[in-house]
């Protein structure tokens, strides 16, 4: 599954424990962050270590075996550098700065990131991205805690994709939200993904999220991949636990 | 048998604590430690840090200036009352002055602060934990240290001796007060008395006190919101865990530099 090269976010068995429990067990692929875009929808119950295996790749929980590599390279120091630089992150429950303005959490990374650009310009880029997640100007000025939740995911899109990112995170963009606003997000992730050519790594248990935007599909449960394959091919799989997934969903 | 099994447990339940003791005081260096280099090193947050400014000094100063008062009223009718006693009346001013600038000013500032900022802090920082806010932070490239602790702590530490102060000549005021209209001081003779017994060392030390508990307190906030767990349930322990260290550290630790500045 895992291997080398540049243009690649190569995870290559990875083990995570939290807790003296086991979390991530074993878990390799490759992410291609290259021309050609690639999109991963990684689902599974809740508690199959979903969110912890992107923690890993963010940086936030450290796999006590395996590696995480980008173009090649451990994710440290300067290549972590250009790794955040390629990445925009959606999370589950959008983590937008409660203190800042939506314009100001959309353009933070130009604000205090290491390539800061004048307030002016920023707000200007800001209020673009807004208005290309469906998003009025108006909003700019307000604070997150005056958006509805599908705003809210729009405005953590914005912020996601302002520095036009090469490779796209997002966990459980749907989640919280009613049936029709999903749709709506997972058709925005699904133009923003085909427009910037990013790479996209999903991780979701909505199976609309998967129909919409997945070109292969991991699942996932207690740490482990039990099944992997195009997702054309999730329908008419014999698998128990693809099987099992459907039917719940 | 059963005592040995029970003897194992408590040995193990000391175990614990120990090494929790061990890890968050490894923690609390290892912030102070990041967040001092980072304070030294740019990118400086201008923003955040006169945003802190505003929160830690500005929006303090009525709650400090009314304590200080009130204290420094109480502390004149204390000493007068208890000075009575051996003829001793006169000594209101200055032990007033030196109680207020030595003591008084630096602790009550600082215990009233660390009930305003580092429950503010911990329940800030904590609930952006549990929202995963500090993630999204190191997702954009920003170190959520030198982002949300430096500017917290470089404005604790400016603007806790400026409270202080602050607090040492309001304190001395509602001395004056109280000793002019009812203690039968006059104007000038409470003025003079309190001026020629007061030196610098008595400020300098308050102040320099103050310098301590303005990290204390600016740290344990932040140190108990980075290790909030478990939702809004889990944040309002860390805020409460917050104002306890930040009150029980500034009390050890001002009795150590009293101990250090003036112990002969």
């Amino acid at each position: 599954m895992s291997g080398n090269g540049t243009g690649k976010l190569s995870i290559d068995r990875i083990k995570l424990s939290l807790d003296n429990q086991l979390i991530l067990n074993d878990i390799s692929f490759d992410l291609n962050t290259n021309d050609n875009t690639d999109s991963i929808t990684i689902i599974g119950r809740s508690g199959a270590g979903k969110s912890a295996l992107l923690k890993c790749i963010l940086g936030i929980y450290y796999p006590f075996s395996g590696s995480i590599k980008f173009n090649n390279q451990p994710i440290l120091k300067r290549n972590k550098e250009i790794f955040f630089n390629k990445l925009g992150m959606v999370f589950q429950n959008s983590a937008l700065f409660d203190s800042l303005s939506v314009w100001e959490n959309v353009g933070f990374k130009y604000l205090y990131g290491p390539n800061k650009m004048p307030k002016k310009n920023v707000k200007k880029l800001a209020e673009e991205k807004l208005e290309r997640v469906g998003l009025s100007i108006r909003s700019a000025n307000q604070f997150p805690i005056e958006l509805s939740g599908g705003m809210q995911k729009r405005a953590a899109i914005a912020r996601a994709i302002i520095t036009e990112p090469k490779i796209l995170f997002f966990d459980e963009p749907t989640a919280g939200l009613d049936p029709i606003t999903a749709r709506k997000i997972n058709y925005l992730i699904k133009d923003l993904i085909s427009d910037s050519k990013a790479s996209a790594l999903t991780i979701t248990h909505d199976i609309n999220t998967v129909n919409t935007i997945a070109d292969r599909v991991f699942l996932m449960n207690e740490g482990k991949f039990v099944w992997i394959g195009c997702r054309k091919n999730m329908k008419t799989s014999s698998d128990e636990y693809i099987k099992d997934f459907l039917n719940t969903e | 048998m059963k005592l040995l099994i029970y003897l194992i447990k408590i040995i193990q339940k000391l175990g614990r604590k120990a090494e929790y003791f061990c890890v968050s005081i490894g923690q609390i260096l290892k912030i102070s430690l990041v967040s001092l280099s980072e304070a030294l090193t740019p990118p400086f947050y201008a923003e955040p840090f006169l945003k802190q400014l505003i929160s830690v000094g500005f929006n303090s100063l009525p709650v400090v200036g009314v304590t200080a008062l009130f204290t420094g009223a109480a502390l004149a009718l204390q000493i007068f009352s208890g000075g009575s006693r051996f003829n001793a009346e006169t000594v209101v001013p200055s032990i007033v002055a030196i109680g207020m600038t030595r003591e008084l000013g630096p602790v009550l500032c600082g215990l009233i602060v660390a009930g305003r900022l580092s429950s503010s802090i911990a329940a800030e920082i904590g609930s952006m934990k549990v929202t995963e806010q500090l993630d999204a932070l190191k997702s954009l490239s920003v170190s959520p240290i030198r982002y949300l602790v430096t500017p917290r702590l470089a404005s604790s530490v400016i603007c806790l001796p400026i409270l202080t102060l602050i607090s040492d000549i309001i304190g001395i005021l509602g001395g004056l007060v109280i000793g002019i209209t009812s203690l039968q001081f006059s104007l000038l003779v409470y003025t003079e008395y309190t001026i020629k017994f007061l030196e610098m060392s008595d400020i300098y030390s308050g102040l320099i006190k103050s310098v301590a508990f303005g990290i204390i307190i600016s740290l344990s906030g932040c140190y108990f919101g980075f290790t909030s767990k478990g939702g809004a349930a889990g944040v309002g322990k860390s805020t409460t865990s917050a104002v306890i260290a930040a009150s029980m550290l500034i009390l050890a630790s001002n009795y150590l530099l009293t101990a250090f500045m003036f112990q002969k």
